[in-house]
């Protein structure tokens, strides 16, 4: 439904955002996911119309939209600090939107969008008065009751406390399923970024390293950065391999998968077993998280806790991975 | 919106140029160039030992006039920050009231205190008998000096207050513990922390009294004559006007310079926050000093206004509202050419006038401010502050005479001086509600459909509205009260109610001092409602959003 092509923007000296390419279908939640800093905002804004790229097109439904105005686009966009309307009350911040596109029935759709979000008899309320949560609602009613063509969400939770967030994820998501609401939304919290998200791109000084489903990006992240950002450790060289396991491995990059690694008793055929130190182990209640180092590099898994037993700190180990679990990457 | 407001945008600058920066222009080629080609002999007439006298009795009475009120209003000062007693906020409402009463008022009120025919002469001649030795106060320097305290106290008040109350009292705690007490704790502790505020206070103070016109002119009785009196006797009773450009040019690099130089000071000083809760005077010591200070402040800041009151009601048969039923008569006919009623409705008018075009022009300015460079623009637009009303209003009678822009005899001049007075502190009160608006506000707004004309409707306009309502307020009273633009420009058919005050209190008579007190307590009256309301809406504004 959405297509970016070959978009760029500077702001001054610096390239905000460089030859990014994105494509949204129908009904699909995209979540941006990165560090701060990384673009994924101006990306957003400019989708909005908020921005013009330096180069590249945005395409709805085969449409350019360099030339329409933001307020023309029909989109909704809920921003990081919600910017609800400080004169108005709650129901005449959601009925803005619906007032400007001279929509029917104003009070019917403002009172089934508060609905939808569980604020049903909050209309009347001053914006001024409501808590974090109830201020989120509202932004998110008054983005989604005009039933926008593609519904933006700048940081939609980072301004309520870790408890809220985790409550109001799945049901953020159930309402854009429900709704069949096509969405972008952005974050750096990528535990936010795959309980909402059916796709994620996740972004890096301008570009979108790689951009997949969330069970995709975790088993096959396609470079260092992607691996690094979603916590499954840095890649190793393959001469560093090589010289461990005496087998030949090619390949700049390579990633030892967390989840490929296992403690083991003792050599084994089957998979590829290194020599090395527990340095650090913590329960985590189903399983143990441990640290392992070998030659100079430090791996961190989990460790079933019905597997093999772990030893005190310190201690000689035998590093066991899955052969399948030797990633190549860019 | 965007495309439409763009040349809307630039109208303030064009107003500021046609306006402001065009009659100084003027003033300078008249005062470098009389005829054409520069001449330094202009320059060396300044020299002369009458102007240079001028120029050395202008910084004496200011710098007089500072050091007695600072000197005044320490103790002031101090006992409203250290606590709090009974009627503190009245009277610290009091002394700004008096700060933004119009000059003619002050002159009045003093007059009606302690002129040669005021109410304390009279009490005097009551005690003493009729041959006892009046206070013979007009044309003194003394009478200068308690009026100009009385204009200033607010300005120091609020500095010093605002600086102190941010101040936690734990070096003099310290110096307390190590011993300091009495006169040492202010002299080597209170003083020296306090002297960024004083400073910046007597800056301000200096700048205010280096331009005062109307008391020096109305209370000096023509006695004195600072710069800004001899710029007018030389414009319009001599009708040397080169001689007052000349004169002019010195106001304006004088003003410059202690413009920049306060600004500098002000910048050091932090921002008034609210302050703490004080506590009430315990032991007789404390209650003694609270009691004497509130007990002067009152004196000098509520028996002026209260003698002014008092006279435009008494006649010589005692009460009477004479006085007021004559403003609608012409009794002195060829002074005035107007009933006095006139010239309240010539000064509604003009107000009116005024507020319309400094709202629209100050939030197209504020607009302006906002959009485009904050480092250029905003010190542009405040500068009007720093030209005193004088010199405005003697470089439109010198620019403005001629095609294309003849507007000399034209009533049009008074609200465009008005304006330009008026501008700095309608910008100034606009621009806080506009920084106030988050962008996202806006971008929400116009992501929900609404045009950059909606947007600027529905988001921009209510959200400043309290600013706008400040700003209205404050042009309106600043329109009604300017005397110095005025006198220069009002023809007699046109005269404002401070003009048509000055005229009354210059003749001779009862009948015209009586209409000159109740014109005055009705211009007192105006003003303080505004002023009523301005706190009103700052102060319910502060929580709000």
């Amino acid at each position: 439904m959405l297509q970016l092509r070959h978009v760029c923007k500077r702001f001054g000296n610096s390239q905000v955002l460089d030859d990014v390419s994105l494509e949204v279908q129908a009904g699909e939640i995209v979540c941006l996911l990165g560090p701060s800093g990384c673009g994924k905002t101006t990306l957003l804004r400019i989708i909005a119309g908020l921005e013009a790229p330096d180069h590249g097109e945005i395409r709805l439904q085969g449409v350019d939209f360099e030339d329409v105005a933001v307020h023309e686009r029909n989109f909704g966009l809920m921003f990081q600090d919600y910017a609800l309307f400080p004169h108005m009350t709650v129901a005449q911040n959601v009925a803005f939107g619906l007032r400007m596109r001279r929509q029917d029935s104003v009070a019917q759709l403002t009172s089934d969008t508060l609905s939808l979000v569980g604020m049903k008899d909050m209309g009347q309320r001053d914006v001024n008065s409501l808590s974090g949560g109830e201020q989120q609602r509202v932004a998110l009613a008054r983005s989604l009751a005009p039933r926008p063509s593609l519904l933006m969400l700048d940081e939609p939770l980072a301004s309520l406390d870790a408890g809220l967030r985790d409550r109001l994820l799945p049901e953020l998501r159930q309402i854009f399923v429900e709704t069949g609401q096509t969405v972008i939304t952005v974050t750096h919290d990528q535990q936010e970024a795959s309980a909402i998200a059916d796709r994620i791109a996740i972004m890096n000084a301008g570009r979108i390293e790689q951009y997949d489903t969330p069970q995709a990006l975790y088993a096959r992240p396609r470079n260092a950065f992607v691996a690094e950002f979603l916590g499954l450790g840095s890649p190793v060289r393959g001469e560093w391999l090589a010289a461990q396991a005496a087998v030949t491995f090619y390949g700049e990059h390579l990633l030892l998968h967390p989840a490929g690694m296992r403690l083991a008793n003792a050599a084994e055929d089957s998979a590829l077993v290194l020599d090395g130190t527990l340095v650090q182990r913590s329960y985590e209640g189903e399983n143990w998280r441990l640290t392992v180092r070998v030659a100079g590099e430090a791996f961190r898994f989990r460790h079933p806790l019905d597997a093999c037993p772990v030893p005190e700190p310190g201690t000689k180990v035998w590093l066991r991975i899955e052969r399948d679990w030797i990633l190549r990457l860019e | 919106m965007a495309r439409l407001a763009r040349p809307l945008l630039l109208l303030p600058l064009l107003f500021l140029g046609l306006f402001y920066v065009w009659p100084l222009l003027s003033i300078l080629a008249l005062g470098l160039a009389p005829d054409g080609t520069l001449e330094t002999g202009q320059l060396r007439q300044l020299l002369s030992p009458w102007h240079l006298n001028t120029l050395v009795f202008t910084v004496f009475q200011a710098l007089l006039s500072t050091v007695l009120t600072i000197a005044l209003v320490l103790p002031a000062a101090w006992v409203c920050v250290r606590w709090s007693f009974p009627g503190r906020s009245l009277l610290l409402s009091l002394s700004t009231l008096a700060f933004v009463l119009p000059t003619v008022v002050v002159a009045a009120a003093f007059s009606a205190l302690i002129g040669s025919g005021g109410l304390v002469n009279d009490l005097l001649r009551q005690t003493l008998g009729p041959n006892a030795a009046p206070l013979r106060l007009e044309g003194t320097l003394a009478i200068i000096l308690i009026a100009h305290v009385f204009y200033n106290f607010a300005v120091a008040l609020r500095i010093i207050t605002g600086f102190w109350a941010n101040r936690s009292t734990l070096q003099e705690d310290a110096a307390r513990v190590l011993g300091a007490q009495g006169w040492r704790l202010w002299w080597e502790i209170r003083l020296p922390l306090l002297r960024p505020a004083l400073l910046a206070a007597a800056a301000l103070i200096f700048i205010f009294t280096f331009t005062s016109f109307g008391v020096i002119i109305i209370l000096g009785e023509l006695r004195f004559s600072t710069l800004e009196v001899e710029i007018y006797l030389q414009a319009v009773n001599l009708f040397n006007l080169p001689v007052a450009a000349g004169l002019s040019l010195l106001q304006i690099s004088f003003m410059l310079v202690l413009m920049l130089f306060y600004t500098r000071l002000r910048q050091r000083l932090p921002l008034a926050l609210r302050a703490a809760q004080a506590p009430r005077p315990r032991g007789w010591r404390q209650c003694l000093a609270v009691s004497a200070v509130s007990g002067f402040m009152l004196v000098l800041l509520a028996a002026p206004l209260l003698a002014l009151a008092l006279r435009s009601l008494s006649g010589a048969e005692g009460l009477t509202g004479a006085w007021y039923a004559a403003l609608s008569r012409d009794v002195r006919g060829s002074v005035l050419f107007v009933p006095p009623v006139q010239a309240v409705g010539n000064s509604l008018f003009y107000a009116f006038c005024t507020t319309a075009m400094a709202l629209v022009l100050g939030l197209l300015a504020a607009s302006l401010i906002q959009r485009r460079s904050r480092r250029w623009l905003d010190p542009l637009f405040m500068l009007p502050l720093a030209t005193s009303a004088v010199t405005l209003g003697f470089g439109f009678i010198v620019a403005l005479d001629e095609p294309p822009l003849d507007l000399r005899a034209s009533p049009v001049l008074i609200p465009i001086a008005h304006t330009l007075v008026a501008l700095p502190f309608v910008v100034r009160s606009i621009q806080p509600s506009l920084d106030a608006i988050s962008p996202s506000l806006r971008e929400s707004a116009s992501v929900l459909g609404a045009t950059p004309w909606q947007v600027w409707r529905q988001i921009d306009l209510p959200l400043v509205s309290r600013g706008l309502l400040v700003g209205a307020i404050f042009a309106f009273t600043i329109s009604m009260g300017e005397f110095g633009a005025s006198l220069f420009i009002a023809r007699p058919a046109n005269a404002t109610i401070p003009v048509v005050i000055y005229r009354l209190l210059g003749q001779p008579g009862t009948m015209n001092m009586g209409q000159a007190m109740a014109m005055s307590v009705i211009l007192l009256l105006t003003c303080s409602l505004g002023f009523i309301v301005i706190e009103r809406v700052q102060r319910a504004g502060s929580g709000a959003f």
